[in-house]
């Protein structure tokens, strides 16, 4: 058998004397290479590099290059730069671009991309920044801007938050990766088997905990940072990162599932029309209800959805859903429609069957439609491109750009909201209305579940009242 | 290469008697005692360094694992097959991996195919069919007094231990040479 030359070396990566100048001359000092972090190259002579010291090698640089590729781990990250991979203890993204490679004893060097794939091939990757297999949610984090910080973002001083959320160019804070840290360490607190410290609360109380941190900044005024944090809350909770019950947040939203035929969804936009029309249905055909108040909330959403799925999954032969939308007949309300649908797929709720609009020119007379449509080309709300869109789907009223509000239909004729209703949903009820006020007892019995919540809470605070030592005189 | 390996072994790893409390494992000596010899001056100490050194290089000779790369949110760490613990999964499912100072760091695939990536490693060992244990930090085997189950320990610096299923103790021991 025949042992080629540097075999064991690069097995066991014990390395090669390496012979250094020393600080008398004539004298050399010999190292072994595998203590060497790397070579450089510099005006025509080469220097080891080790923790804390930079020595001139007696070789130039070209012959240590001949014996460095025997050896496994030595590769060239720059011009004039070999480095050596057995010690590499972490990679990440370099601020400036590339990948930032740390070695044993924390010496970092920049690595530019276009020497990357001999090191991929010698280390057994496909990337520097992310692993084999990887976890869906985590990419999805990490494309956010998560952080590895050893401290809560809530305790950092000003100059450790400038520090950790400057982008490279040093300015302004990026609050959207602050926020986003920060939800993560509530998160992983409450993973941790901890109470969530918004329990019965909802999104602006997380709001409460982070606002200090940002105040410290300077920045609360100048921006809508209440905004940036609902945003990415919902990103990471649409991304499957999380979920808002997770938190255990309170929704206060407007839906109730249909005792009958909770397979129907009845939606509005509105959430004035859950009394004035959404209950009256329901009491009369039993299907499900919601009004999601203009933009559908993620927490109502999500608690929605999962009731609604409890609901199928305890039930055998549970029918298709059919969505019912009673939404303004403009731009604005189908992409509210549209949301909706998109929430009901994030949310893991299925529905195939296309949706069926209610507030449509059909249910008016034209005197109805002259007197209250509305022209959204004189109006000018609606971006071109969205109008362009809903048109192309509706073609407005007589090809016209108009809308009617569904608002009107329930004011002007609320009888034939009440028979387009029932007649658009009559095939595919399952039990057939009018159905008896069972609904009232699923009703009660929610009623029942938020006092025992409200109980709760209210137990927690007493107690919580209770610990604090009376106060003297 | 053998005997280095065998040494290392017998040092490091400590099996605690697990028989019934109420019997006394000590067998009580009858009739005169022995005659005991003088002690003998103790030895000159080991340049540990050195064997550690030795050790590792010939354990890297005889191992095909490279740095096992794992996740951290900004990039990936990669940490040496010898200073692995154990390896466990979390309850979301993933690879929790705990080193000999008791880090603990992530990976995304499962104990299965782990195992294969170390199959060709001699200091690694499937104790339970969710636990890979490094039998060179092993330090100590024992029955928990709690859950009455046979778990394996790392030191005071690593938290937790790592189950040891009883149809796997016998090639355990085996692997220890106990």
């Amino acid at each position: 058998m025949t042992i080629p030359p540097g075999f064991l070396s690069r097995r066991t990566w014990s390395g090669f004397s390496v012979a250094l100048r020393s600080a008398v001359p004539g004298d050399l000092e010999i190292v072994s290479s595998a203590e060497v972090l790397a070579f450089r190259s510099k005006s025509g002579k080469a220097f080891a590099i080790f923790s804390g010291r930079t020595v001139q090698t007696l070789r130039p640089f070209s012959r240590l290059q001949l014996f460095l590729r025997k050896q496994g781990g030595w590769f060239p990250i720059g011009r004039g730069l070999v480095v050596n991979f057995n010690r590499l203890v972490r990679s990440k993204r370099a601020p400036g671009g590339g990948y930032l490679v740390t070695l044993e004893d924390g010496t970092d060097f920049n690595l530019l991309p276009g020497y990357l794939n001999p090191i991929l091939k010698f280390l057994g990757t496909e990337n520097l920044l992310q692993i084999s297999p990887m976890s869906r949610a985590h990419a999805f984090m990490m494309k956010l801007g998560l952080k590895d910080l050893a401290k809560q973002v809530t305790d950092m001083s000003k100059e450790e938050l400038i520090r950790h959320f400057s982008p490279a160019g040093g300015g302004a804070v990026l609050i959207s990766d602050l926020i986003v840290n920060f939800l993560w360490q509530v998160l992983q607190y409450i993973r941790a088997g901890n109470e969530s410290p918004v329990d019965g609360g909802n999104v602006r109380s997380l709001w409460y905990m982070v606002a200090p941190a940002i105040k410290k900044l300077g920045t609360v005024g100048n921006t809508d940072h209440y905004k940036t944090l609902s945003d990415q809350m919902a990103r990471m909770v649409k991304g499957g990162v999380c979920s808002y019950r997770e938190f255990n947040f309170y929704d206060d939203g407007k839906w109730a599932l249909g005792a009958y035929n909770p397979h129907v969804i009845l939606m509005a936009e509105k959430e004035a029309h859950f009394g004035m029309f959404l209950k009256k249905m329901q009491d009369l055909t039993g299907v499900t209800v919601i009004a999601t108040g203009g933009q559908p909330s993620g927490i109502t959403s999500e608690y929605f959805c999962e009731a609604l799925r409890k609901k199928i999954e305890a039930t055998p032969n549970f029918p298709p859903l059919v969505v019912l939308a009673l939404v303004d007949y403009d731009p604005f309300g189908w992409v509210l429609q549209g949301t909706f649908m998109a929430d009901l797929k994030t949310f893991g709720v299925k529905v195939i069957a296309p949706v069926i609009f209610l507030t449509l020119p059909k249910h008016f007379t034209p005197d109805e439609i002259a007197q209250h449509s509305i022209d959204l080309v004189k109006a000018g709300k609606t971006p071109p491109g969205m109008l362009r869109k809903w048109m192309k789907l509706t073609d407005g009223i007589d090809g016209q750009p108009w809308a009617m509000e569904a608002g009107h239909l329930l004011t002007l004729r609320p009888g034939v909201a009440k028979e387009a209703f029932l007649s658009e949903v009559n095939p595919f009820l399952v039990v057939p209305y009018p159905v008896p006020k069972r609904f009232w007892e699923e009703e009660e019995h929610r009623q029942q579940e938020l006092y025992s919540l409200a109980s709760q809470v209210f137990d927690r605070c007493q107690r919580a009242r209770d610990r604090k030592p009376a106060r003297k005189g | 290469m053998k005997t280095a390996k065998k040494s290392r072994l017998t040092r490091t790893a400590t099996v605690l008697p697990t028989k019934k409390p109420g019997r006394d494992p000590v067998k009580r000596p009858r009739g005169r005692p022995p005659k005991t010899r003088p002690e003998t001056p103790p030895a000159p100490a080991a340049p540990i360094d050195n064997l550690k050194y030795l050790e590792n290089l010939l354990i890297r000779l005889v191992s095909p694992l490279k740095s096992l790369p794992v996740q951290i949110n900004e990039g990936v760490v990669y940490i040496r097959p010898e200073d692995i613990a154990f390896i466990t999964t979390t309850a979301e499912r993933k690879l929790l991996i705990i080193d000999r100072e008791g880090k603990e760091w992530r990976r995304f695939d499962s104990v299965k195919d782990m195992m294969k990536k170390l199959a060709g490693d001699p200091r690694f060992f499937l104790s339970h069919k969710s636990f890979i244990i490094n039998i060179y930090a092993l330090k100590a085997i024992r029955k928990n007094p709690e859950t009455k189950r046979v778990e394996a320990t790392f030191g005071d610096q690593v938290k937790g231990a790592a189950a040891v299923s009883s149809g796997n103790m016998k090639e355990l021991k085996g692997l220890l040479e106990l």
